[in-house]
């Protein structure tokens, strides 16, 4: 007898989480990302996350103009991501998800190529004056703005994961420990 | 008081903040909250669910917005400790951090990026690295694409 394995390809199956977790992490336009300083404060700015289902972890990237959250993590990688924020997702009465995971900002600013265009589509998608600016930008000025795009990749690794149904915190939530 | 006050300022064009503080195991924990002005104590009082296991320590509280569009960004950060009280926990800033919002906030983010990218490289011995605009142009095409023919 054979059996075909289907891989997991979505956040939800990967984890074992409901679909409508899976929904928040990849419709939710931003998720509040916190990483801890020097003195312990738990620094949170909002931020891009893009999931990589082949490796199980998620891609976030800073500039390295702005690299703070990129030093916080390479002292110390414990990080978590809350996707509170639904404008622009479409989604109805999605959950609050909280995850919580290890973090690690390599060295390498080796551009990650492997699905940079379809993160960087979404992105436009997402976000049409992109484009426009893009457009617009005459080429020294686009030069003088390449410092954004020079950009430390931080991979987060889920560790816990809770969701609360119908973005209630007063309600019994899910969880996962992995 | 200059801190309060800043943060209770910039907090009214919020509906809502992000509050962070930590749990048992150290990991940065993250809520939802609307936080209350308590100016008489310099704080804010905030609902903490217990089921987050918080403790009290460093803790940062977080506003931004984004329109449908994904554009219009605002934000602002405050840094503070999050203290236990008698009627719930305290939020207690001690800095502000402007973030997005405004053309002051652009220019402070690009002269400054700018110098500390060319210290980051200088610093490591790297060169900069190569931006794929070849990439960026095929993602920003089939971007547009997608959006006229979603439209």
């Amino acid at each position: 007898m054979t059996t075909t394995e289907r891989i997991a390809t979505d956040f939800a199956e990967i984890f074992g989480v409901p679909p409508s977790v899976g929904a928040v992490v990849r419709e939710f336009r931003s998720c509040e990302f916190s990483t801890l300083a020097r003195d312990g404060t738990p620094v949170t700015w909002p931020t891009l996350p893009f999931f990589d289902n082949v490796n199980h972890r998620f891609l976030i990237t800073c500039s390295i103009g702005l690299a703070q959250k990129a030093f916080n993590v390479r002292r110390d990688g414990r990080v978590a991501m809350r996707f509170s924020s639904g404008t622009g997702g479409g989604l109805d009465s999605p959950p609050l998800v909280l995850i919580q995971g290890d973090a690690e900002a390599p060295d390498d600013l080796t551009p990650v190529v492997e699905g940079f265009v379809e993160r960087a589509q979404l992105v436009f998608e997402r976000q049409p004056v992109g484009i426009t600016m893009i457009g617009a930008m005459p080429a020294p000025i686009r030069k003088l703005a390449d410092w954004y795009g020079w950009r430390i990749s931080i991979h987060v690794r889920p560790r816990r994961i809770r969701w609360w149904p119908d973005g209630d915190h007063e309600r019994p939530y899910g969880e996962v420990v992995l | 008081m200059k801190t309060w006050r800043q943060v209770a300022r910039e907090l009214r064009h919020y509906d809502s903040a992000v509050l962070s503080a930590r749990d048992g195991d150290g990991y940065p924990v993250t809520f939802r909250c609307m936080p209350a002005p308590e100016p008489g104590r310099g704080a804010f009082r905030v609902s903490l669910p217990e089921a987050l296991g918080v403790v009290a320590g460093p803790a940062w509280l977080l506003c931004h917005f984004h329109d449908e569009m994904f554009w219009g960004l605002r934000s602002f950060g405050a840094r503070g400790r999050l203290e236990p009280a008698a009627d719930g926990w305290l939020f207690r800033p001690t800095v502000f951090v402007p973030g997005m919002g405004g053309i002051g906030a652009m220019v402070r983010m690009f002269v400054g990026g700018r110098s500390r990218a060319s210290r980051y490289l200088a610093v490591r011995h790297l060169q900069p690295p190569i931006i794929r605009w070849d990439l960026v142009n095929e993602a920003k095409a089939r971007a547009k694409q997608h959006l006229a023919g979603v439209s």
